[in-house]
């Protein structure tokens, strides 16, 4: 599978803190092609982030420690590459955008500048060249006179613009993957519509592939070709968009489905939350880390670790039921609800 | 900006006011303070003599009259007489003035390389051994009283180390009077003057840096593919800079001042050994005149810190204007 500009492959980073290991990613695997935009959805602390500034190789090594797995970039490994080497990727190849544009952006330098850096050092620009492109890229992404506003500094610009000075800096160098940590999480929702489109309109043209890590499912809905579902450090539920949302497999995707809000509902039918907290990374539940807030755990969900069964295609559940008959989100929610 | 620095001058007025009235009341009511008698020595002062020494300096007037003379003076330069030399103030001064103002340089130049040299290492090595050395260092330097570390620094590098080296190598331990000293004669005052700043920059440094390091942007640098290096010497250092620059650039001010104590010890001919030898002296007019000009240095300093300040951070420049 040449294809493949990105594989993951049963990746897990673990943080040794003082008070324990903390699985932060506990087996993550997946692919992306180019043009593709995977969805990596998850509760705070599931594991997203840390999967992609693994991939990133963002993360503080110690703490941090990559306990096993691999992470291909057309076929060659990064987690193998030196720092220099990986330096040539970081911003290049590969570019981040981040969760909060407030703070993600050097409050004393112009934004120009900023702009200008990845393509002074991956593309061996003169600062002149590079400030000329640093305008034609906040044009790209939207921003009126960008001509003036190269010269202003980041708090002189909103929100929703800076997250926009953020992708345009992550399009810089003409990445082969986008990987957005949470982009509008920290926007106005009229806002996050707008980045969203964005960055659709910007993979039309450029045909990169994009992680989009979210826990918003309408985004993932919208964008994705792919979905990711994870939970505590591990992969729940893994396959096209169109498989997860019309059969989705796992308890857990079902409860971020049930939160969700729809226009079509009615008043008599309630939101469905997810009861409980996220486990504690250091000290994992027993057997399958969703049982306690799973309403439907049985027995063996508390004892046995779940392996992964394959429902459809390329559709994975990790669940000891998934892909049985019967075990759907309808029958079951209509059985707990009885029950209750 | 320029509303700013209306705005910053005109508050210099209550603060000299204070300041200059103060110090005349101190002249005036501080016990044993006989400017006559400090001045006629072991001789004993006739009434007629006190009235005419009196009246030559203007003594006999109240002080309010005083201050109104020095005040109106002031305006044209005059700073008055000294009573115990006869020289003018303002002459005595800027004999003395080229001392505390070469000295202070120097120790601002150590400040400045050591202190931010000793903070950035210690940011960067986090919990190493150069880490803990620097911080105790900094936490000896804060707590030693200035005085004792001149005296200290006098014994070790001035008599212990000339006795050690049979006079091959030492270091003078005391200003020479007269022509302006040659660059050893700099190295153990500044270096105690600079002590205690040294150390505050030092710690100010290491905390900024600190705190910058675990910025969005930096997180934003490195996701650019930018070196450690590049980072620290252009997104880091930028913004930890600015808390650190504006101190150095106060203790500046403060440096002019301050120096009353290390110049004491190391008889640096400057401005603040003449004023705690005025104080000895009872000698008010050359008190009163080198604080008013210290009292300018300071406050002129500290405006154009402020005012580089704004081209350090662009958010002060532009809430200022906008306002």
């Amino acid at each position: 599978m040449s294809d493949n500009i990105l594989e993951v492959k049963d990746l897990k980073m673990y943080f040794h803190t003082r008070d324990g290991v903390v699985k932060a990613v506990n087996g993550v695997s997946y692919d992306l092609k180019k043009n593709q935009t995977l969805g990596i959805v998850g509760e705070s602390g599931s594991g997203k982030s840390v999967t992609a500034m693994t991939i990133m190789r963002l993360i503080q090594m110690p703490p941090g420690h990559i306990e096993g797995g691999e992470v291909l970039y057309n076929g060659q490994s990064i987690l193998d590459l030196s720092e220099d080497e990986m330096r040539k990727i970081r911003g290049n190849k590969i570019a981040m955008i981040f969760q909060d544009p407030m703070t993600s952006l050097n409050p004393v330098y112009r934004v120009g500048r900023q702009l200008a850096e990845p393509l002074m050092i991956h593309k061996g620009m003169k600062k002149k060249e590079a400030l000329a492109r640093a305008v034609e890229l906040l044009r790209l992404v939207g921003i009126p006179h960008p001509e003036e506003r190269v010269k202003d500094y980041p708090h002189q610009f909103s929100g929703g613009m800076r997250q926009r000075v953020m992708i345009a800096m992550a399009l810089a160098c003409d990445p082969d993957i986008l990987i957005a940590d949470e982009p509008t999480t920290a926007l106005d929702v009229t806002i996050q519509a707008q980045i969203i489109e964005l960055m659709q309109d910007v993979q039309q043209r450029t045909g990169n592939a994009i992680i989009m890590i979210t826990h918003d499912l309408g985004v993932v809905a919208d964008m994705a070709d792919n979905v990711l579902v994870m939970y505590a450090g591990k992969p729940v539920e893994y396959g096209t968009t169109e498989e997860v949302f019309k059969k989705p497999s796992h308890p857990y995707t079902w409860g971020l489905m049930g939160s969700l809000p729809r226009a079509d509902m009615t008043e008599k039918e309630p939101l469905m939350p997810i009861h409980g907290m996220p486990p504690s990374l250091v000290d994992l539940p027993s057997g399958c880390s969703f049982h306690p807030r799973c309403p439907y755990a049985k027995d063996i969900c508390r004892t046995e670790v779940p392996s992964t069964h394959v429902i459809e295609g390329m559709h994975t559940a990790t669940c000891h039921f998934a892909g049985e008959s019967g075990f759907t989100r309808e029958v079951m929610e209509k059985e707990v609800g009885q029950s209750e | 900006m320029l509303k700013y620095i209306i705005k910053r001058v005109l508050q210099f007025i209550p603060v000299f006011f204070g300041v200059t009235l103060i110090l005349f009341l101190i002249a005036n009511y501080m016990p044993g303070s006989d400017p006559v008698q400090m001045k006629v020595g072991e001789k004993k002062v006739t009434p007629e003599l006190r009235k005419q020494i009196e009246t030559e300096y203007g003594l006999n007037r109240p002080w309010y009259v005083q201050y109104g003379d020095y005040l109106y003076k002031l305006t044209k330069g005059d700073l008055g007489i000294s009573i115990s030399t006869g020289r003018p103030v303002s002459e005595i001064l800027s004999e003395k003035y080229p001392f505390t103002i070469k000295l202070a340089l120097v120790a601002i130049i150590f400040e400045i390389i050591f202190g931010i040299l000793a903070g950035v290492i210690s940011a960067i090595k986090q919990r190493t051994f150069w880490d803990v050395f620097v911080t105790l260092l900094t936490s000896i330097s804060v707590s030693l009283p200035v005085f004792w570390l001149g005296l200290l620094l006098q014994y070790f590098f001035g008599i212990w180390l000339k006795e050690k080296t049979g006079g091959a190598f030492y270091l003078p331990i005391s200003g020479a009077e007269g022509a302006l000293p040659t660059w050893e004669y700099y190295v153990l005052p500044s270096l105690t003057l600079a002590a205690v700043s040294m150390a505050y920059a030092a710690r100010i440094m290491r905390s900024q840096l600190m705190e910058v390091m675990s910025m969005d942007y930096v997180r934003t640098a490195r996701a650019k593919g930018l070196s450690g290096r590049k980072i620290l010497f252009s997104h880091e250092m930028k913004n930890a800079l600015i808390p650190v620059v504006t101190f150095i650039g106060m203790d500046f001010g403060a440096m002019f001042a301050g120096a009353v104590l290390t110049e004491t010890v190391f008889n640096w001919p400057g401005v603040g050994f003449t004023i705690y030898r005025a104080i000895s002296a009872r000698d008010f007019q050359v008190v009163i005149g080198g604080v008013t000009v210290i009292l300018f240095a300071v406050m002129i300093i500290n405006l154009i810190v402020d005012i580089s300040y704004a081209f350090l951070d662009p958010r002060i420049r532009f809430t200022g204007s906008e306002e």
